[in-house]
């Protein structure tokens, strides 16, 4: 198996696990990404194991949030993109990927330099 | 040593946004807690009894209530006892309204601030200044000793704290999470506060100081033609030679006229104009049935959550369904299987505002029948949410407080500077009382006794029973008032202004069983001209009830499916007698071939105000715009000024050679023909710019006037804004865009009351549940449910979703 085969399947199994699961609170997967990154740093770039370990937690994060909105057939992102948005216009969608994406990219590149530095 | 740099700084980078995003600022919640899926916004917490299956449990219950539950999310409580009837209210309610029910309390007891901050600080400023606390903490007492209510707002309030005991952070109502605020427990005396605040929004709408500024411009001659005192009533509640009590003597007006000081006067903040209400009722005689059937739609601010929730209540004691206010116990409108009940505003003048003659500056000490009088001053802090507590003064007079004082920085919309306020509802008193055994009456006699007590805000109580009787008082406590008293702003100084006892119970306008075969009021002068006591200046115009009582005449019987097209009706009586008068006074000759052509519009139309009229835009705007042309020159926008009544301006208009049209600044003569034709152009500028629609066979009164439900909390987003729906303030169906119909029901009573009812509005007060909207359509096309009443636990509803148990305990 190879290398990118074992990472795809690493990061399918981590966003079934985690949405399954479920999340305690918020900031639960960033530990999560620091492990997962300090692992895959051993057989990959710093840059490359931070990216692929902060993209599982991520993509959790929005598959949880969907499959949630799903549910409720829209109503809450719609009502949810309408509140937000009249408060604090675009720059609210900025925050937002910022806020899904930047602390678990952190977390994970301080997982794979920790383990580049042990090494 | 530069691959631990990378670590370190990498971590405080994450270490840093972990906290920005866990971190409140201001209003703006933390935003990863916000989004997360499982626990802030996007996790909706399905209603406790949504399911409308399984068991509940909540401490403090005596023995298990079963709840029915129907497709509408109507939940029809049966208890053992009236203690865990209200209990259950309490933990249903608090289930699906609890951000409402707080909010709706705290800006009743000025506490916004201490939860949005300062910028609710005026709103705070000016609730607590006018007195509503202070006028709720005097009541609370009276209602919690009280055997009826006493026991009712405490169980109440048990009910709803078991429901907030059982919230967790991932369950609080998405307010909450929005704004980083926990619910608090709540009192038993929080319904005070509610009752309170009703009592706002129905009688404080005072006309002085508009009045008074219209008064000092046109003076005393000019007032009395363009505002009459005695002003024909053509459908008054009360039929001219109805036998009234009248045992009470009106006091002796004073000697001289007072010329209030009105130059730095701006006017208060007032509830909207177009609170109101209609209700008629037939007498088995002009009815289907051969037992009276009553109507009652009442008009207030559209919003969402909906001011009201609808439900069933079954004890021992009672089985009523109706409307209850969410955080108050029993019902407030609606029927039991004997008698249905429905109400109007009265709209009577119980708040008048007193000027002061103070000694010095210092402004401590007022004159009062030739006697210095002290003000009494205390202090409060308000809290205010990131901010140290803010000290408010509080200044008291004989009449009550003085709202704002000199050198305060007013509201965006403020105060005459020095005034002192007397208003009926600041008196203690409890209303609860007779809601709740008006929610117990057999009859229309015990009914009437369910009132005794009753004070503010004054309304019209039509009560209809299934024995074939029915009655109507406009009840309340009423000022003893000399003609005109009160209309103006006051001389505090002169008792003669000052209130001087009040009609009793007995001499309240009464009218049972008419002759004509039905009632109707819609905020109309109770009596006409010639009443033997006045009660305030000026009522709600003609029109509604014009239109109400035409229809009424129409047909010798009536069915209850008559009374739901009525209340659908559109048709304003007030653009059916000024519109003639425009189209007669308009110079053709002058108009160019569009503006010809765009009069076709009025062809065929039926003053009616559809939601796809084309005339109905252009007839609202030129009425609108005619009255600026003639108004705005003597009384200038922006200034808190009262025009004339449009009965009045309709007399003008008819009249062509009126003094009115004149304006006496410049050479020119003006005419009625030029001013109608300056409105009409501004009418057709008007219209088009708000429809955003040039051709005039495109215009629709709904995209000249969308209706929009605002959230209930002022939340923008949350609410439902752009909706096309029918209506007209002048028409039975009173929907002005932000005001209208909140409650529609036709009732019928007899063996079985057969009810309909709908409110703009859902059951749940989430704005993500899928019955936070549930009933707007319905409400929209005129139509209403049948209500599902049920006599017993047993009793069939063919709504029904399911059953669920509330039982004694801590599980969930």
């Amino acid at each position: 198996m190879s290398t990118r085969l074992r990472l795809s399947l690493a990061v399918a199994l981590f966003v079934l696990v985690t949405v399954a699961l479920g999340f305690v609170a918020w900031w639960t997967f960033l530990p999560v990404a620091f492990v997962g990154a300090y692992y895959l740093a051993k057989e990959n770039s710093v840059t490359r194991s931070a990216v692929l370990a902060a993209l599982a937690p991520a993509l959790a994060w929005l598959i949880t949030a969907l499959v949630r909105d799903l549910f409720e057939a829209t109503r809450i992102s719609s009502k949810l993109a309408g509140l937000l948005h009249v408060h604090y216009g675009f720059a609210v969608y900025v925050s937002l990927a910022v806020l899904i994406l930047l602390p678990s990219a952190f977390a994970a590149y301080a997982g794979a330099a920790t383990s580049k530095a042990f090494r | 040593m530069k691959r631990w740099i990378k670590v370190a700084l990498s971590s405080v980078v994450a270490l840093g946004l972990v906290i920005a995003l866990g971190t409140r600022f201001g209003l703006t919640p933390p935003m990863g807690v916000f989004l997360n899926p499982f626990s802030g916004a996007w996790k909706r917490v399905p209603g406790a009894f949504e399911s409308g299956k399984g068991e509940l449990h909540a401490a403090g219950l005596e023995k298990p209530v079963r709840v029915v539950v129907d497709q509408d999310q109507i939940k029809h409580l049966f208890a053992s006892s009236d203690h865990d009837l209200y209990f259950a209210q309490g933990y249903v309610l608090a289930s699906e309204r609890l951000w409402q029910m707080e909010f709706m309390v705290r800006v009743a007891s000025g506490r916004v601030s201490e939860v949005l901050g300062e910028k609710s600080l005026e709103i705070d400023t000016y609730f607590t200044r006018i007195g509503l606390p202070g006028a709720a903490e005097r009541s609370a007492p009276l209602m919690l000793e009280d055997p009826v209510t006493g026991p009712a707002l405490k169980a109440y309030a048990e009910g709803v704290n078991a429901y907030i005991a059982q919230l967790t952070p991932a369950t609080v109502p998405f307010e909450y999470k929005l704004l980083g605020h926990k619910p608090i427990t709540w009192e038993p005396r929080s319904a005070a506060y509610l009752l309170k605040f009703m009592a706002w929004n129905l009688s404080a709408s005072s006309s002085d100081l508009p009045l008074s500024r219209s008064a000092h411009i046109l003076g005393a001659a000019g007032f009395d033609e363009l505002f009459p005192l005695d002003s024909k009533v053509p459908e008054p509640i009360i039929p001219a030679g109805t036998a009234q009590v009248t045992k009470s003597v009106a006091p002796n007006p004073p000697k001289e006229r007072f010329e209030p000081t009105v130059d730095s006067l701006e006017p208060l903040p007032t509830p909207h104009p177009s609170n109101g209400s209609n209700n008629w009722a037939v007498t088995g005689k002009k009815s289907t049935t051969g037992l009276p059937i009553l109507s009652n739609d009442i008009h207030l601010g559209l919003s969402l959550p909906a001011l009201w929730y609808e439900m069933q209540l079954v004890s021992p004691t009672q089985n009523v369904y109706g409307i209850s206010l969410p955080g108050a116990p029993g019902i407030i409108l609606g029927f039991n299987k004997s008698i249905a009940w429905g109400v109007t505003n009265g709209g009577d003048d119980i708040m008048d505002w007193f000027q002061l003659r103070f000694r010095d500056e210092k402004r401590n000490e007022y004159l009062f029948n030739g006697a210095w009088r002290p003000v009494v001053s205390h202090e409060i802090l308000i809290k205010v949410r990131g901010e140290a507590d803010k000290p408010l003064l509080i200044r008291e007079t004989q009449f009550g407080p003085i709202v704002y004082d000199k050198g305060e920085k007013p509201l965006s919309t403020s105060i005459p500077v020095g005034l002192a306020l007397k208003w009926g509802a600041l008196t203690e008193s409890n209303e609860l009382k007779n809601f709740i055994l008006m929610n117990r009456a057999r009859d229309v006699a015990e009914f009437r006794r369910a009132l005794d007590g009753y004070q503010t805000p004054a309304q019209n109580f039509l009560v209809i029973d299934n024995k074939g009787q029915s009655a109507m008082w406009q009840f309340g406590k009423f000022p003893l008032r000399w003609k005109g008293q009160g209309r103006l702003i006051s001389d505090g100084s002169d008792p003669a202004y000052d209130w001087q006892g009040y009609l009793t119970p007995e001499e309240v306008p009464t009218i049972k069983n008419p002759a004509r075969g039905f009632y109707s009021s819609a905020n109309q002068a109770p009596f006409d001209e010639t009443s033997h006591y006045y009660f305030g200046w000026p009522f709600e115009q003609p029109w509604r009830a014009t239109r109400i009582n035409e229809i009424l005449r129409s047909k010798p019987k009536f069915a209850p499916e008559d009374f739901i097209k009525m209340q659908r009706d559109t048709v304003a009586v007030s653009m059916r007698e000024l519109i003639p008068v425009l189209l007669s006074s308009l110079p053709r000759t002058d108009l160019s071939e569009s503006e010809k052509s765009t009069l076709s519009l009025f062809e065929k139309w039926d003053y009616s105000f559809e939601a796809d009229s084309r005339a109905a835009p252009l007839a609202y705007s030129w009425y609108k715009q005619t009255e600026i042309a003639l108004w705005s020159r003597l009384f200038p926008d922006n200034k808190g000024y009262r025009y004339p009544y449009l009965t009045k301006t309709i007399e003008v208009l008819k009249d062509e050679n009126s003094k009115w049209f004149d304006d006496p600044s410049t050479d020119a003569k003006e005419t009625r023909g030029l001013l109608v034709l300056t409105a009409y152009r501004k009418a057709i500028e008007d219209t088009i710019k708000r429809t955003g629609v040039k051709d005039p066979t495109s215009w629709t009164w709904a995209a000249y006037r969308p209706t929009d439900f605002g959230h209930a909390g002022k939340l923008p987003g949350l609410g439902h804004d752009d909706f096309a729906a029918s209506g007209m303030e002048h028409a039975i169906f009173a929907n002005t865009g932000s005001h209208g119909p909140v409650w529609k029901m036709v009732a019928a009573v007899g063996p079985k009351p057969k009810v309909y009812g709908v409110y703009p509005g859902g059951q749940s007060g989430d704005p993500f549940s899928p019955h936070f909207e549930d009933f707007v359509e319905l409400w929209r096309d005129g139509k209403m449910k049948q209500i599902e009443f049920m006599e017993s636990e047993t009793d069939s509803n063919s709504r029904k979703l399911g059953e669920m148990i509330l039982s004694p305990g801590t599980g969930t």
